[in-house]
């Protein structure tokens, strides 16, 4: 806590002085959700021991030609329900110095980085999930030479309020563009890139004992990884593939198995005036990939596999997020269409009509079961999976979606959705839940200052919970305040109403959302990794402030 | 190209390179896999608090390890199963749609040693506690810490002798419990603690790969305190020896034939010793 008082202190003198000095701008933000909890037992609150929950941050920047350099402060304290138990706490866990030079830039302190679509390594900060897998060491980027990218790392993982010295994480990454050396390329206006990275875990031994028996296993205290990508554009089409594979990394999410893991994906995307496409395909297999082998729950990720389902902002068609499965692996598809129907056309309309077509559909790995050591895992190449050959369905998500202005002032937005989520893999229990799901969002604008928005939702599923009905007003008074009101309805099943009111209000760079309302018991996913957060009732505020 | 171009461009990739070549010389194989570990002198009981659930998919799993660990350290390992928390089912649960569940393993006062021990919502199940001074640690944990504790040599002896007391036509009703203690040191504070579990308990569990088990057999679940929710304070004397005896009535959900139980004494420095005794069948209500 002293490291954190002094930097704080630092931090405070410093800042002005430096937004006086020539050339230097100070960035930053203040972020405060606050909640005052109530108990509620019908919508199975828990009991709370505070009277004010808060998940606050608050950064400060300094950007000039060539140093930057920045702290965050956390209060963590009494955090927000639903994160993990280590969440807790207070300081100034991320700080950081940066030295530019011609092309050269060498990071000291906290950082993040991420190779490729992240298979090997991604660290990044995602507040509403508790997640901050930052690395505390140094980097350096080298950017001097044309159509070459080169990146050096090293250092120790954040786990919360951990850095734990006895796992170390080293990484290089390179990128070529082929374009930069071949002239038809360029000509031809492609842009093609090749990369490559390597990451090494470097983690002390433990003991982990095969249950029941008196052996021990021989962990390996290195674990590499290697990914090669390549990433091909022209005119509207994109192109993608790439591949990644990970050493013998036995960790309780793998049951201390020594297989290697591996990723796979494909992606092509086109676009065009009018419409767009994409189709991409991963496969993955044991690619959870921690700093600390012995880790579970969601903190001590090296690597974030990226989410395959399509990330629903409706409330209903969030009711079931699926959680990208890293340790077991999936074979995972996706498809988007969009087109746009010309104005003054039949379908079009007199101001046109966009559509957009998605497609989600993921399926666990085959798996036959192998030699068991003992009758545990541990130890062993944990069975044989398949290539091609796939297992039960994970996730099944087709959803149309259309946006139509109708007149000047009256837009409408519709959704179907068609899901199938299967929950026993996802949560743990439950089965697979069917569920169709309907969309309307009017959008009125009465006047230049006033806008009425509607959200009209209804979820049809005969398991878990039944049906579900939504509806949501917002009236947006420009320039600076918005009113909602909103009530999330179990009508199949429980017959709770979660309602939800709020004010918010703009004011040059501060806003502030004032609330009250119930949150239903559920999993807030961002990018394929989830958070449970339990249910809860009360006043709620939510500051931020940007600088 | 520029000479020195070229060389930072060949070294970025022979670091490249040899990243990968090291990555296929690092397995280690099958048979390098494993250590054997000295024997050990088993010397004490060691109580292991395993937070479980019905709908617990990973449970079942914790449930197989815990068989390895009975079978090796036999009655030196005592086990308690409590369930509680989001996992376990209630009696009239909506989740309950297979309709006419007789067994709900959920108790109100498992519940609250759930949370005592800091079971709370965003920690996952399953999950133990041994001896109450490891916190709560996973099931990959638990081989490596049982070997450590029961190695240590104990300082209190309990010796428990539970056995069943029947009513006037023969049908046990009550459970009469009488605990010896005994210490190597010269006195030690601490509190005693007896609870009632149930073996072999035919009930629902959740299991992997979406597998509902109507048949699963439940053991060492935790049923009832004894002597309060946090056992009763004694001062145990050398040469003394403290004897404590209670009687409780017996729930008719309970199978008398299947009961045991834990005794264990502790204080701030944790579980100091426990034992597991087999329920006895009983004798007959004495004349007044």
């Amino acid at each position: 806590m002293n490291l954190s008082k002094t930097a704080i202190a630092i931090c405070v003198a410093v800042a002005p002085l430096a937004a006086g000095a020539k050339g230097v701008t100070v960035h930053g933000s203040v972020q405060s959700d606050i909640l005052f909890p109530e108990k509620d037992y019908k919508i199975g609150t828990e009991d709370y021991k505070d009277k004010v929950l808060t998940n606050t941050y608050a950064d400060v920047g300094l950007y000039s030609q060539f140093v930057d350099a920045g702290l965050r402060v956390e209060y963590l304290e009494h955090p927000l329900p639903g994160f993990e138990p280590d969440f807790k706490g207070w300081g100034v866990p991320n700080i950081y110095v940066k030295g530019k030079y011609k092309g050269f830039e060498l990071t000291a302190g906290d950082f993040y980085e991420q190779f490729g679509s992240g298979f090997i390594l991604r660290t990044y900060e995602e507040r509403s999930l508790g997640i901050d897998n930052s690395i505390r060491g140094g980097r350096l980027k080298v950017n001097a030479l044309k159509g070459f990218r080169f990146t050096a790392l090293g250092g120790i993982q954040r786990r919360f309020w951990d850095w734990s010295k006895e796992s170390r994480v080293f990484g290089a990454d390179v990128e070529f563009d082929l374009n930069d050396y071949v002239k038809s390329f360029s000509n031809k206006g492609i842009i093609w890139t090749f990369g490559a990275s390597y990451v090494l875990k470097n983690e002390e031994k433990e003991d982990i004992i095969v249950p029941g028996t008196n052996f021990k296993l021989n962990l390996p205290k290195n674990v590499n990884a290697f990914d090669v990508r390549t990433h091909f554009y022209r005119g509207g089409l994109s192109l993608l593939g790439e591949f990644a594979w990970k050493g013998q990394d036995p960790s309780f999410d793998n049951n201390y198995t020594y297989r290697h893991g591996n990723a796979l994906m494909l992606s092509a995307a086109y676009s065009k005036t009018g419409w767009s496409a994409l189709l991409q395909v991963k496969r993955s297999e044991d690619m959870s990939f921690r700093s600390q082998r012995s880790m579970s729950l969601t903190s001590a990720f090296l690597n974030n596999m990226p989410a395959f389902a399509y990330q629903h902002t409706y409330s209903l068609a969030a009711l079931y997020p699926y959680a990208t499965q890293a340790a077991p692996g999936e074979w995972a598809f996706q498809g988007a269409f969009a087109y746009t129907f010309k104005r003054k056309t039949a379908l079009g309309g007199k101001y046109g009509t966009k559509l957009k077509l998605n497609v989600s559909y993921i399926r666990g790995l085959h798996h036959t079961g192998g030699e068991k050591f003992h009758n545990s895992l541990y130890g062993t190449d944990g069975g044989h999976t398949s290539f091609f050959k796939m297992g039960e369905l994970n996730y099944q998500d087709i959803n149309l979606q259309l946006d139509k202005k109708i007149t000047k002032e009256f837009h409408l937005n519709f959704m179907y959705m068609n899901q199938r989520y299967n929950q026993t893999v996802v949560e743990g229990h439950g089965g697979m839940i069917n569920s169709n799901i309907l969309v309307l969002e009017p959008k009125w604008k009465m006047s230049n200052k006033l806008t009425l928005r509607g959200e009209f939702q209804y979820l049809f599923t005969k398991q878990d919970k039944g049906d579900w009905a939504y509806g949501l007003l917002e009236l947006s008074i420009l320039p600076y305040l918005m009113v909602s009101v909103s009530d999330q309805w179990n009508c199949g099943e429980t017959n709770l109403h979660y309602y939800m009111a709020t004010v918010t209000g703009n004011y040059r760079r501060n806003r502030l959302m004032v609330g009250y309302g119930r949150t239903r018991a559920g999993y807030n996913c961002s990018g394929g990794v989830c958070r449970y957060v339990p249910a809860s009732r009360g006043f709620q505020l939510a500051y931020s402030y940007n600088f | 190209m520029n000479i020195k171009k070229t060389n930072f461009k060949l070294a970025a990739l022979a670091i490249l390179t040899a990243g990968a070549a090291l990555s296929a010389c690092n397995d280690i194989e099958p048979g390098d896999r494993y250590k054997e570990l000295p024997p050990i002198d088993a010397k004490r009981g060691v109580l292991l608090e395993e937070f479980t659930g019905q709908k617990c998919v990973n449970c079942p799993e914790a449930h197989d390890i815990i068989k390895g660990l009975k079978e090796q350290y036999g009655d030196q390992l005592i086990v308690v199963g409590i369930h509680s928390g989001g996992d376990a089912f209630s009696i009239g649960d909506g989740d309950a749609v297979w309709g006419g569940i007789t067994q709900c393993l959920r108790v109100p006062d498992g519940e609250e040693y759930a949370k005592k021990a800091g079971v709370v919502s965003g920690v996952g199940l399953p999950i133990g506690a041994i001896n109450r001074t490891s916190g709560l640690v996973g099931r990959n944990a638990w081989s490596d810490i049982i070997r450590n504790e029961i190695q240590k040599e104990p300082i209190v002896d309990i010796d428990l002798q539970p056995e069943l007391v029947n009513d006037a036509s023969g049908e046990p009703t009550k459970l009469k419990i009488t605990a010896d203690l005994k210490i190597s040191t010269d006195k030690v504070s601490c509190n005693l603690q007896l609870w009632i579990l149930e073996s072999d308990i035919t009930a629902l569990q959740y299991g992997l790969n979406n597998s509902f088990n109507f048949d699963y057999k439940h053991d060492h679940v935790f049923r009832a305190a004894v002597n309060g929710f946090n056992g009763e304070a004694v001062s145990i004397v050398h040469g003394t020896p403290t004897t404590i005896e209670h009687e409780i009535d017996l729930d008719a959900k309970w199978n008398p034939e299947n009961l045991s139980v834990v005794g264990f004494v502790y204080n701030g420095s944790g579980v100091l010793q426990a034992v597991e005794a087999k329920v006895s069948s009983g004798s007959d209500e004495p004349e007044e």
